[in-house]
């Protein structure tokens, strides 16, 4: 039979939850530990299949206790219980199939729904172990300060937190947020965390959930091999994106440049900056031979910037394409097909192609029968991580 | 059978809708198009110019406010922050829920797609957190484009939404919003208490 163990320091808490899972004795073991350090004790003596953990705890809490599984117990699945948790953290990390996360106050069908679940994907196999950014965002989430030791096949860095911001970054090579946008994306990491309070300078400004996604994308770009491929993002050195825009200088601009509405008028700001490049892009594709209109649209249908010829209504194409797009990407998923990387609709009079550009937009490009498709994909695949700008500012 | 046992199927099949919509063509989608809708209603209200700030308050207590009739009346709290004491979509999720018990699937992540940062939501000054429901992106969206039909003193207007709470309790606060409209959030928590929904009436030189 298998073996759930939860452990919090709240003795009422904890007792309500064990009683009410003695309904399910014959499923399951439950076995209990007040802190991380009595966790681990247990960890040793018995096999655990299922660790049910709070945050905060005397002695060691959730986090020295997750960055000890990290080591030494890196495929036992974890359920967080967390106070501070919000629905967008909660999707942000479900997004990462990382551990599962319970907002307390806990609701106990709920609670026992989890634990069937993630035993039950012990049982077809499947993985959800401790992974880095879903830890960082717990960091993020309950506002810790505390340092990180990284470890990953053989790589060292090192993460500053202060109150759940990351301040700092080095991996031995690099510092701040390069360093940073190196180590986010580290596989099967061996954690260590230091919560000793040390006051350090703050040298990274972008946010954590920036750096999670671009230093992503970045690694993905470099692993992607296959040269037909629709590129949502190049490679962050393609030579044509560092001669127009620094991805790192341009965030840190936008996060100086604070709230809407307030940008001084003083010279362009960074989102000017973006907005003018990405006219300029769509105006290279609407100059090619064929090609009726180029639309930017955010994922949710409201157009980033346009160009198409008269007569085409392109708040409408808008909003009508994000639900084709929309219906494209269900797809996908619903048959597993993967990421999307184009669709296309053909008519008697041309096609209509929808790319994705980045996680939060798409491009709408509308044809003749006469277009040169291969030409637009390397076009698109050129310059789709400048694009990829205008929908984030 | 007794006539209160009655529920009005509209609120039934918009709900449901939802749910299929996301399904369909997934949250963001669905939340553009709610979005859409909403500007879409609002475009059609009659604009009007209030002499005053206590004639615009007078038309809430009226009920002939284009935001009251919409959503219901609201209370001036002081310092142009008002609260809206129901939800005006209470009716349709007691509906439902007294049929289904619980809302579709799907709900929780249409709700942080609303409240993500996006060039609609920072046009009409609504989400980024301050969304608790699917219901948000219809309602808040609404009352900003509405808002923009509406003057004062021949001056125009904006709504900036400063924070919404959900039927169970659960408060959203806008943090964009709040910091740039220098409202304190325990100002705004406390007419949460007794309120479902909390914005700023901006009226614009």
């Amino acid at each position: 039979m298998k073996n759930v163990l939860i452990v919090d320091d709240e003795k009422s808490f904890l007792l309500s939850l064990l009683q009410g899972l003695e309904a399910n004795a014959g499923d399951f073991n439950t076995l209990s530990a007040p802190n991380g350090k009595a966790a681990i004790d247990v960890l040793k003596a018995r096999e655990i299949d299922l660790v049910v953990t709070d945050l905060k705890m005397p002695e060691m809490d959730g986090f020295g206790l997750l960055a000890h599984m990290s080591k030494s117990y890196p495929g036992i699945p974890v359920i967080v219980m967390s106070a501070f948790c919000t629905p967008e953290i909660k999707a942000q990390l479900n997004k990462l199939g990382a551990f599962t996360i319970l907002e307390k106050p806990i609701d106990f069908q709920d609670f026992v729904e989890h634990i069937f679940a993630e035993l039950n994907a012990i049982s077809k196999g499947y993985i959800r172990g401790i992974t880095l950014p879903a830890f960082l965002q717990l960091v993020e989430m309950e506002k810790k300060t505390c340092m990180l030791k990284i470890g990953s096949h053989g790589k060292n860095g090192v993460l500053y937190f202060q109150d759940g911001v990351l301040i700092d970054a080095d991996n031995g090579a690099d510092e701040h947020e390069k360093a940073a946008l190196d180590i986010v994306c580290w596989d099967d990491p061996v954690i260590e965390i230091d919560s000793q309070n040390r006051i350090r300078e703050r040298n990274i400004q972008a946010s954590l959930s920036y750096l999670l996604m671009e230093g992503h994308r970045m690694r993905d770009e470099r692993q992607r091999t296959a040269p037909d491929r629709l590129s949502a993002v190049p490679h962050a050195e393609d030579k044509n994106v560092d001669d127009t825009i620094d991805f790192n200088a341009f965030m840190k601009e936008i996060d100086a440049e604070g709230h809407a509405e307030q940008k001084p008028a003083a010279g362009k700001s960074a989102k000017e900056k973006i907005m003018a490049n990405t006219r300029e892009i769509l105006g290279e594709l609407a100059k090619m031979q064929s090609i009726e209109a180029v639309c930017l649209v955010a994922r949710d249908g409201f157009l980033l910037d346009s160009i198409a010829r008269s007569g085409i209504d392109q708040e409408m194409i808008g909003a009508i394409a994000s639900s084709g797009f929309g219906a494209s990407d269900s797809m996908g998923k619903q048959l597993d097909k993967g990421v999307m990387q184009i669709s296309m609709i053909e008519f008697d009079k041309g096609p209509v192609l929808l790319a994705p550009i980045g996680d939060d937009a798409f491009l709408v490009i509308v044809a003749d029968r006469e277009a040169n498709l291969g030409m637009v994909r390397l076009k698109l695949k050129k310059h789709s991580h400048e694009l990829a700008l205008a929908a984030v500012i | 059978m007794s006539e209160e046992n009655i529920l009005d199927i509209a609120h039934i099949s918009f709900l449901d809708m939802i749910k299929v919509m996301i399904t369909l063509s997934g949250a963001a989608s669905a939340k553009g198009t709610l979005i859409r809708n909403a500007i879409k209603t609002a475009e059609r209200i009659a604009e009007i110019d209030y002499p005053t700030f206590d004639a615009y308050v007078a038309a809430i207590e009226n009920a002939t406010n284009p935001i009251t009739v919409i959503e219901g009346k609201a209370t001036h709290a002081g310092n142009f922050v008002f609260g809206l004491k129901l939800c005006p979509f209470g009716p349709s999720i007691k509906n439902y829920t007294k049929v289904f018990e619980k809302l579709p699937d799907g709900f929780a992540d249409f709700t942080a797609e609303f409240n993500k940062p996006s060039n609609i939501t920072d046009q009409y000054r609504v989400g980024e957190g301050a969304g608790v429901s699917p219901f948000c992106s219809v309602h808040q969206p609404m009352r900003s484009a509405i808002a923009e039909k509406i003057k004062i003193g021949g001056k125009k207007i904006k709504v900036v939404q400063l924070g919404c709470k959900s039927g169970g309790g659960k408060k959203g606060f806008a943090e964009k919003w709040i910091i740039a409209s220098g409202v304190s959030k325990d100002t705004i928590d406390k007419i949460l208490d007794n309120h479902m929904c909390c914005y700023l009436l901006q009226i614009l030189d």
